[in-house]
């Protein structure tokens, strides 16, 4: 490579057709809901928490746990350690509660807001009996409140629950009681406790001891208001030999501001249960200039507590102007297993910080970590990883992959893979590349007839394969497309 | 070892009051900054009891040992060792002459890089020193034997390299220290452009002993530098290289093993920085963990916008071989440039049932054969060495 | 094994041998005798289970026996570790030889060789006398003297290691060599250097086990017995004539013979 020039970089040989003469596509979900919500005034205070608790109408023990949460948080700090860089949040500017005006949720669709419905048409969720998807059950998350679950019924004819979350704290208290809190403590985190003491909906998912979930569930996030926070909760239990795979979806109208999502997901397998939960991450990430966006703060963990039990985790994140999120499994049971698939894309002024922790507490537990980050525009991207041994973990196994490609020379790739071992009788295994789109392998794909912007679609999608290959069908395809709509226009 | 382990602040005042003549500025730098507290990210792993458990009013200079070196192998070798009163440098009986540019005689020199504790300890005293300018295409073979002769001794040699275009030295060390000391080897150097220094390192120490070495080397174009240190034994060594690339198209190359045993807690944070284009990077670091000792390596690897081309190569094994010993691993690299090759890898594992097998398959019983495995681990950094230091460690 | 009692002594004796390795059954009931001057060969598919069987016969720890027996010059060899089982004179040639670095393949070969004399009441070798030891041995392989110089088997090609094996089985010299996949990637070059090595070092008083799933080994050093094996077990034996037949038919033709359909043993197969 000495020989090359800086000139001779990526622009040069193909400058007559470079992707940057397209025009970059817009944000296809930006638009706004004209609709009438239920506001709580900006601001957070103890009497804020007890509202939004009052307003949902909840048990004692749960407006205890906000309460705890909430006089932690007080006494938090805002984590500053990850390679991102945002204006002070001013946490009294944030409106807590807002709920599409609508009396309860309704017990049909019929009921729902047609505005709602359409713009979950819009965003390509049809929710309506005739339209909806014939093999994913979806709960759709407006703001702050879920606003429609599809095939409930059928789910339950298994044994299957499927509902809000806010529906599973009135029909399945004990549950709730049970599980909540039990893999991301309250105190976990700065944004697990301010998640924890004001999350106002979500999902929730409990497989039933032996029960192999007859469809994939689905939970579509949509954040409408341009002040609101999102907070959302989901928990998903899978009883002992219970397997489900989930998914899931987000986006939110262009505004100038920055929104705030700081979400928690806790994730509990039982012996031999096993959890695939996959994430298409589109929140607006900004304009080009960085202006506006998405703050995704996101605490996401899986205790694999049962022998033999098995947590996947498969991301494509996309958007959001800041990513903070570390989705991670802690492999308590023996023989458990653990997987974090990611592929990371960065453009104009994004930053992402994102990666796992793989925390082998049993004995033969193995995990698996293969992170493809892609970094263009002046974006940064950052990989940071813990896989950790404990002193138990005899014959414990990891291995990490955590490959950077990087477009244009503006933007940043960082890797931070941090190892801890205890445990002589293990094995833990990190490989790390960085590489380009090289202008020989654009010219030798354009030479057989590809158009360029296919040629780099192609090699970003072939970067991502092994990523891809994770998730479910549909979402595999919309991830591929998703990925080369999001990179027009910063090659070339 | 029956000295009580001093709070954070009265070992600074201890070690102060021992150093009345210090220079004012690092006083005041000691005193201001302190010591790192456990919170602090690069300080995160490293216990730093071991020093707190040295005292301070007994740490002084201590005459050079004898018998050091014991044969001279070579005629064109300049050796020097520590001289009587432990405050400077001397030609060691088998040494060539002293060539021009090398100076002995303790200068009062700039402060350096006071972030690192290393520094900042080593401001407080006036250790053997040395100034070599190497002028343009010179060529030197440079000895130092630093070894305090008894305990409690305070080590801070401070070496000063200025090569010039097409210079090459070529720098063995050996520290040695004896019991309840401190040692605060701190080099500076400059390399002109096609300019080449070797250095290898020996680092021995009792398993009282504390090492802080601190080192900050700058790179012209067409330069090389290759370092290569050995640790063995120490109850707390850490060694923090930097070396900056200040146009980038240098070679660096760094090795580094650690023989971790007893209690000892090893820690490397190694920063490399790459200020221009087409830049190599070829580091190496190994670590036998056994007994209830600790590793920790940290290696930075700083790719800049401007450092295009840069080709950079990073890979920490640890062979972990106690339940009670622990490792913590941690490669960072940060990459703007987007026409580089960044590869980094790191492992923990023990010996390798399969290598195991292959050798007892052979014959060879598990002892021998695990200790074989060991050998040829440490092998692979020990050929870098002189002879004559690799020696010392088998 | 129904041949008539031959005078020589059985060197090997595999007795209706059961293994698994996690909960799979790899070998299902493998007998076999190897007496002294006999050459055989065992073909088969990969996944056959006639790896697992050279690596129980060499002792490797993650195989257990589940029943069963190898004996060993008429001693059981259970409770023998591999280095006890590699000085008594079992020799295995692996299929894929570790690398292994910063351990001088000379060095290796020194003490794996003294280990051996050891056990066999000869005189160890200092450095000297065995680099004259192992002259000799370096010309049969066709080795040049600076392997062995560098780390054991660390950056050798296919054909270098499998020439480092047969070297190791030169200075050994074991009673019962197992050479497993001895043939695969080699050239042929490298192959003719093998199968002279192994030719060479046949002797009355020792017996050779050559696993492969090619011919074209057989072709260089004839067997006496061949045996084919599938589904973890030996589904049939013969002479060198077996080997060309299932060279000509394909191993779904031992298969349909005994009775078992390809699907079946896709299954099977590791």
């Amino acid at each position: 490579m000495t020989a090359t020039t800086p000139s001779n970089a990526v622009d040069a040989p193909v400058a007559s057709t470079s992707v940057g003469d397209l025009v970059s596509q817009p944000y296809r979900y930006g638009f706004v809901t004209d609709i009438e919500t239920d506001k709580i005034a900006k601001g957070l205070s103890e009497d804020v928490v007890r509202l939004i608790s009052a307003k949902k109408n909840e048990p004692q023990f749960l407006l205890d746990f906000r309460l705890r949460a909430f006089r932690q948080w007080q006494r938090m700090e805002e984590p500053d350690w990850a390679a991102v860089g945002y204006p002070p949040i001013d946490y009294q500017d944030i409106v807590y509660y807002a709920a599409p005006k609508q009396q309860e949720k309704k017990a049909s669709l019929d009921e729902v807001d047609p505005k709602l419905l359409e713009t979950f048409d819009k965003l390509g969720i049809p929710l309506s009996e005739q339209k909806r998807l014939s093999n994913v059950a979806v709960d759709a998350v407006f703001d702050s409140v879920s606003i429609a679950t599809t095939y409930k019924e059928k789910l339950a004819e298994h044994g299957v629950i499927f509902c809000s979350f806010s529906e599973a704290v009135e029909e399945h208290p004990e549950l709730i009681e049970r599980y909540l809190g039990s893999v991301v403590p309250i105190a976990d985190n700065y944004f697990a406790a301010l998640n924890s003491a004001v999350f106002s909906d979500g999902s929730f998912v409990f497989i039933p001891k032996g029960v192999t979930c007859p469809m994939d569930l689905s939970t579509y996030f949509r954040i409408n208001s341009g002040d609101t926070g999102q907070f959302e909760r989901t928990l998903i239990v899978a009883e002992e030999g219970a397997s489900v795979s989930y998914l899931e979806g987000c986006t939110a109208p262009m505004f100038d501001t920055n929104q705030l999502h700081a979400a928690v997901v806790e994730l509990v397998a039982l012996d031999d249960a096993s959890i695939k939960y996959s994430t298409v991450q589109n929140w607006y990430a900004g304009d080009e200039n960085g202006k506006g966006g998405i703050y995704n703060f996101v605490t996401k963990r899986g205790l694999c507590k049962g022998p033999r039990s098995h947590i996947s985790w498969t991301q494509v994140e996309t958007g959001s102007s800041i990513t903070w999120k570390y989705p991670s499994c802690v492999l308590a049971g023996a023989d458990s297993v653990g997987e974090f698939y990611s592929v990371a894309l960065t453009n104009n002024c994004q930053q992402a910080d994102t990666g796992t922790k793989m925390v082998h507490v049993g004995e033969r537990t193995r995990s698996t970590i293969v992170s493809k980050g892609i970094s263009a525009g002046r974006s940064s991207n950052s990989y940071r990883g813990l896989v950790q041994l404990g002193p138990k973990a005899k014959g414990a196994r990891n291995y990490s992959q955590c490959d950077s490609m990087l477009i244009g020379d503006q933007a940043a790739a960082n890797t931070y893979p941090y190892i801890r071992s205890q445990q002589p009788q293990s094995a833990v295994e990190h490989e790390a590349s960085t590489c380009r789109i090289s202008e020989d392998q654009l010219f030798y794909l354009q030479s057989r007839g590809i158009a360029f912007e296919e040629a780099v679609s192609m090699m970003v999608s072939g970067f991502c394969r092994d990523v891809f290959n994770q998730l479910p069908l549909e979402f595999a395809a919309e991830a591929d497309k998703l990925l080369a709509l999001k990179l027009e226009g910063s090659v070339g | 070892m029956t000295t009580a382990v001093l709070q954070r602040g009265s070992w600074v005042e201890g070690l102060l009051a021992a150093h009345p003549t210090a220079p004012e500025s690092s006083r005041r730098q000691l005193l201001e900054q302190g010591l790192p507290a456990a919170r602090e990210e690069t300080w995160r792993f490293t216990d730093l009891a071991p020093l707190l458990a040295l005292d301070p009013a007994r740490l002084q200079p201590r005459a050079g040992a004898d018998g050091n070196p014991n044969a001279a192998t070579d005629a064109a070798v300049v050796r020097l060792q520590l001289d009587g009163r432990g405050t400077g440098l001397q030609p060691a009986a088998a040494s060539a002459p002293l060539p021009q540019g090398l100076k002995l005689e303790p200068t009062p020199l700039p402060l350096p890089d006071a972030a690192l504790l290393s520094a900042r300890l080593h401001g407080l005293t006036s250790g053997p020193s040395l100034q070599l300018s190497l002028a343009a295409n010179a060529r030197l073979q440079l000895e130092l034997w630093l070894e305090p002769a008894g305990a409690d001794a305070l080590l801070a040699p401070r070496l000063l390299l200025n090569l010039g275009e097409g210079a090459q030295l070529q720098l063995a060390v050996h520290l040695r220290c004896n019991g309840s000391s401190l040692a605060l080897p701190w080099v500076e150097a400059q390399l002109a452009p096609g300019a080449e220094l070797t250095e290898a390192w020996l680092f021995q120490g009792d398993a009282t002993d504390v090492l802080l070495s601190g080192c900050s080397v700058q790179q012209a174009p067409g330069s090389r530098y290759s370092r290569s240190a050995v640790v063995k034994g120490w109850a707390l060594a850490r060694q923090e290289p930097q070396v900056v690339q200040s146009k980038g198209a240098a070679h660096t190359q760094l090795r580094d093993l650690a023989i971790t045993t007893d209690q000892a807690v090893h820690d490397l944070h190694s920063r490399v920085r790459f200020e221009g284009p087409e830049g190599t990077l070829d580091q190496l670091q190994k670590a036998l963990v056994d007994g209830q000792a600790h590793s920790i390596f940290n290696g930075s690897v700083q790719v800049p916008q401007l450092a295009q081309r840069t080709d950079a190569a990073q890979l920490s094994r640890h062979l972990l071989l106690s339940e009670r010993a622990k490792v913590d691993t941690k490669p960072e690299l940060e990459i703007v440039a987007d026409d580089v090759r960044c590869t980094h890898g790191a492992t923990v594992s023990s010996l390798s049932d399969e290598e195991l097998f292959y050798l007892r398959s052979r014959g060879i019983d598990r002892l021998t054969g695990a200790e074989l495995l060991r050998r040829g681990f440490c092998a692979e950094i020990l050929r870098e060495l002189p002879p004559l230091l690799a020696q010392e460690v088998a | 094994m129904t041949e008539s009692v031959s005078a020589s002594p059985a060197l090997l004796e595999v007795q209706d041998l059961r293994a698994s390795v996690a909960d799979q059954e790899i070998l299902c009931g493998v007998s076999l005798t190897v007496r002294a001057g006999e050459i055989h060969a065992v073909m088969g598919r990969n996944g056959s289970g006639k790896s697992t069987l050279s690596k129980l016969i060499a002792g490797h720890p993650s195989y257990t026996v589940t029943s069963g027996s190898i004996r060993f010059n008429g001693v059981d060899v259970e409770e023998m570790s591999p280095e006890e089982r590699s000085r008594a004179g079992l020799f295995l040639g692996f299929q894929y030889p570790v690398e292994i670095p910063g351990v001088s393949n000379l060095e290796f070969l020194r003490v794996s060789t003294n280990a051996r004399r050891q056990a066999q009441g000869l005189e160890e070798l200092d450095t000297f006398s065995f680099e004259d030891h192992l002259q000799q041995r370096l010309e049969l392989v066709q080795m040049d003297p600076s392997f062995l110089e560098r780390s054991l088997n660390e950056g050798f090609s296919g054909g270098e290691k499998k020439r480092n094996e047969i070297l190791q089985m030169a200075l050994l010299e074991p009673v019962v060599a197992i050479l497993d996949e001895t043939d695969s990637g080699l050239d042929i070059d490298a192959l003719r250097i093998v199968a002279e090595g192994v030719n060479h070092l046949a002797g009355p008083s020792n017996a050779t086990l050559l696993i492969t799933h090619y011919q074209r080994l057989l072709d260089a050093i004839t067997p006496q017995f061949v045996h084919v094996m599938a589904h973890g077990r030996i589904l049939r034996t013969g002479g060198p004539e077996l080997a060309h037949e299932l060279e000509r038919r394909g191993y779904d033709w031992v298969d349909e013979a005994a009775g078992i359909s390809s699907r079946q043993s896709a299954e099977v197969g590791a």
